[in-house]
């Protein structure tokens, strides 16, 4: 699978950008703040228009698309900060991120009530079968099920959002900072993540991130935006190693 | 006792009317203040079709229903193109605009004197329903069926996506929901549950102006909705019964009428002041106003 | 002919000027969707007509007293509703609602205590001034001259001083303008001060000429609000631009329909507006997420 985007925006920070992704594989998006990584990440999800150029995922154009429809072509996203959405519980924010959307028109699961019990007790499994796959057998999250977004910590709710990307059958994610601002110690678990993603579950990966150990050890590709346009791009040791990267980026 | 059964049959009419409002406001966190204004379309449209063309109950509730979710998709339409408070005064003058017409259109609508002699709702096209006793019923069991489904709707997946919306609409339109979908059928339901509503008044009260459907009227609404509480059912419900009841309770205090009026939303304000202070997802309610 | 209405449409925008700038004092520093401003401009109308009818007092002073004690209701507000809720970090929305509220309560008390008719203010007939063929009214004169007199008096206070430029600060930007040191509270007290000034200003103004009822706060307060945005939300000057449009607008409405439909095409004008250019004629264009 790949896409190419060469593009030009409304308030002109990205001035031609063309990038290939690669399928399966993890690539990272590298650069310095407000080069535009994060709007390339929203026109690519659809939420921002104003651009000429193309978005091809696997012979669709998203061009013309709304930003819910190239969701549910298998588009899934983490914002930066990201959280889970307030006011509901785990457990209702595990089923909103399911691409089973039985009964959600109003009064259908009065109608068909057996099959919205159905939908809701597979979708309630397969997040108890995910909470159990990345967090091990009677972790504490399966008790907490129930419990507000808001009982959650910061970094908890970064990698419960990423946990939930999981519920929906998405070809390829896109993750803006999945580790910023989060404790070292989940860091590692966000990385076990990822790479199960891509390896078990056969998913595409774009990533933004800052933290560059974590791009090292995770990304198989590198791309590196300077500027509105695309510097450098290539296998994640050869970019960040690259003289004139270093010298931009890193400052060294 | 008779007086009793017409503060049920109105207590009935704004249970209908807070819910409408809760579900649209409440859970999804659309700030509409022209509830008063599907009230009224509901009510001119249903006295029409009766007065016109005597139809029975059912046919008419369907061509309210009908009527009211067409002008809804203004307000839908509105909610996608405008944000915040530009919205709130999008749908202020949205409800200015329908009363304004009420008001002048006097071919149609005989402006502010109105129309009276409107005659009773049929039941299976055979039983013109007059006199307390039938609209209490009607209005009971109405009211129960509209609470039912919208409880129904809190706890359902719908309500579920009109509550995450609320918590974050762009996340949750990058988890496949069509947002603006969700948004449009929640005005839906609750512009054509407002009209009914203005239907059932009207046939009731035998007469409609347009004084009846104002701004103000709208803020009364929402102050219901607001004091008793958003985002469940108790909250409206309870809401709907305290503004209700609340100027029964001053009469029977004995206060003239002439201070009663204002008196009574005085308290209405102060309740809403000091539950938006102390208690502001209200005082039955689950959820705070964003 | 034409020109009669478009001189009394812009007489009448400098009213809705006034409003608009009462309002945005408290929308742009605050964010604060000010309903109660709707109930303020009718204390300030009732005070007004009490002190000249029942108290006997000369219209100035009737006026000043009507302003000043504006100025402190306005201040009550402040202290009594918003300051607490914004300790209490409650949302826009919720300051919003007790807004609504605060407004319930001005208004129905004014309407308990002097009853809901309307009422006139004096009704001695002055000599109209004449130019050609427009007419100008004697209320309509004094609306004019210290209507634009308050406004220009204003545009140089806020480009000038020290307190016009503290005030265009807090609207941009609260938090930049506390991490700066400046006091943000004091700053917030002299605001609603003068809000309640302008407000009662436009009301003393109006109510001069066409009379007082405890009803018709809210839609001059929304008429107010619309100049504002047609105007162009965030800025001042903006609001004097906007109160001229619609007051040209709503009087070449008359001219062409009828009285009753001003208030149609004000907002069907105000839709189309936002829907084309949200930020007014002349407003900040905003950058979505």
């Amino acid at each position: 699978m790949s896409f190419t985007n060469a593009q030009n925006e409304t308030f002109q920070l990205l001035r031609g950008v063309n990038l290939d992704v690669e399928k399966g594989k993890i690539t990272a998006l590298v650069g310095g703040n407000g080069t535009g990584k994060t709007t390339l990440f929203n026109i690519i999800s659809g939420f921002e228009k104003g651009y000429t150029g193309d978005v091809l995922m696997e012979g669709n154009n998203f061009n013309r698309m709304s930003a819910h429809r190239i969701s549910l072509m298998g588009i899934g996203r983490l914002f930066q900060d990201g959280q889970l959405l307030s006011g509901l519980t785990l457990m209702e924010n595990m089923k909103l991120a399911s691409d089973d959307t039985t009964g959600e028109m109003p009064f259908s699961s009065l109608i068909w009530s057996k099959k919205h019990k159905s939908s809701e007790a597979a979708k309630e499994q397969q997040a108890k079968d995910i909470l159990v796959r990345i967090f091990g057998e009677g972790n504490k999250y399966l008790d907490m099920l129930n419990q507000d977004a808001s009982a959650f910590s910061y970094g908890e709710q970064r990698i419960l959002s990423l946990a939930r990307l999981l519920m929906g059958n998405d070809k390829l994610l896109l993750l803006d900072e999945p580790t910023s601002g989060v404790n070292p110690v989940y860091i590692e678990t966000i990385e076990k993540i990822i790479r199960e993603m891509k390896e078990q579950d056969g998913l595409t990966v774009l990533l933004i991130e800052h933290n560059m150990h974590f791009v090292r050890k995770v990304a198989d590709i590198c791309t590196y935006l300077d500027d509105g346009v695309i510097e450098k791009v290539g296998p994640t040791a050869e970019v960040l190693d690259d003289k004139n990267v270093r010298n931009s980026y890193l400052g060294l | 006792m008779e007086y009793v059964y017409h503060v049920i049959i109105m207590l009935n009419i704004y249970i209908m009317l807070v819910l409408s409002a809760n579900l649209t406001i409440g859970m999804a966190n659309l700030l509409t203040m022209c509830q008063a204004a599907f009230y009224g379309i509901g009510a001119y449209i249903g006295t029409y079709f009766l007065m016109q063309f005597n139809l029975p109950f059912l046919a008419i509730a369907a061509l309210v229903i009908l009527f009211t979710g067409i002008f809804s998709f203004l307000v839908s339409y509105a909610s996608v193109r405008l944000k915040g408070d530009y919205f709130v005064i999008a749908t202020m003058g949205f409800q200015l605009i329908v009363y304004t017409i009420l008001y002048n259109w006097t071919d149609v609508t005989r402006g502010p004197y109105g129309i009276p002699g409107i005659p009773g709702i049929k039941l299976f096209g055979v039983f013109e329903l007059f006199g307390v006793y039938a609209y209490l019923t009607l209005s009971l069991v109405l009211m129960g069926i509209i609470v039912f489904l919208f409880h129904h709707l809190v706890e359902s997946p719908f309500g579920r996506v009109l509550n995450a919306i609320r918590a974050d609409e762009i996340t949750v339109k990058s988890m496949g929901r069509n947002t603006v979908l969700f948004k449009s059928l929640a005005f839906f339901l609750s512009a054509a549950v407002a009209g009914l509503a203005g239907v059932i008044y009207a046939s009731y009260v035998s007469y409609i102006d347009p004084t009846s459907f104002t701004l103000d009227e709208s803020i009364f609404i929402i102050s219901a909705l607001f004091i008793g509480g958003i985002g469940n059912t108790k909250g409206p419900v309870l809401g709907a019964l305290f503004v209700v009841l609340l100027p029964e309770l001053l009469r029977f205090v004995g206060l003239p009428d002439s201070i009663a009026a204002n008196l009574r939303q005085i308290i209405y304000g102060l309740a809403l002041i000091l539950v938006m202070y102390y208690r502001p997802q209200g005082l039955w309610g689950k959820v705070i106003l964003k | 002919m034409i020109w009669q209405f478009i001189i009394n449409g812009l007489i009448t925008g400098i009213l809705y000027s006034l409003l608009a700038i009462g309002f945005a004092l408290v929308y742009n520093t605050t964010r604060i969707f000010h309903i109660a401003a709707a109930g303020i401009y009718i204390f300030a109308a009732y005070m007004f007509w009490f002190f000249v009818a029942e108290v006997g007092l000369p219209i100035i002073f009737a006026s000043l007293v009507a302003i000043a004690l504006t100025m402190l209701l306005s201040l009550l507000s402040e202290l009594l509703v918003y300051r607490p809720l914004k300790n209490k970090k409650a949302s826009l929305n919720v300051a919003m609602i007790a807004s609504i509220g605060a407004m319930t309560v001005i208004i129905n008390t004014i309407a308990m205590c002097f009853g809901n008719e309307t009422k006139v203010v004096e009704n001695t007939i002055l000599q109209p001034l004449t130019f050609g063929d427009i007419i100008i009214t004697t209320p309509q004169k004094y609306q004019a001259l210290i209507g634009i007199a308050v406004l220009v008096a204003f545009m140089v206070i806020l480009q000038r001083t020290n307190w016009g430029l503290r005030l265009r600060a807090l609207s941009a930007d609260e938090t930049l303008f506390e991490t700066l040191g400046y006091d943000t509270k004091a700053t917030r007290i002299m605001v609603f001060l003068a809000s309640g000034a302008f407000i009662a200003i436009a009301s003393c103004l109006t109510v001069y000429d066409v009379g007082l009822d405890p009803n018709m706060g809210m839609s001059v307060l929304i008429s107010a609000v619309v100049a504002m945005i047609i105007g162009g939300v965030g800025k001042f000057s903006t609001c004097i631009l906007g109160g001229l449009a619609l007051g040209v607008l709503q009087s070449l409405t008359v001219y062409q329909f009828a009285s009753n439909w001003q208030n149609v095409v004000t907002f069907v004008v105000l839709l189309i507006l936002l829907f084309l250019r949200p930020q007014g004629i002349a407003g900040y264009k905003q950058r979505t997420v």
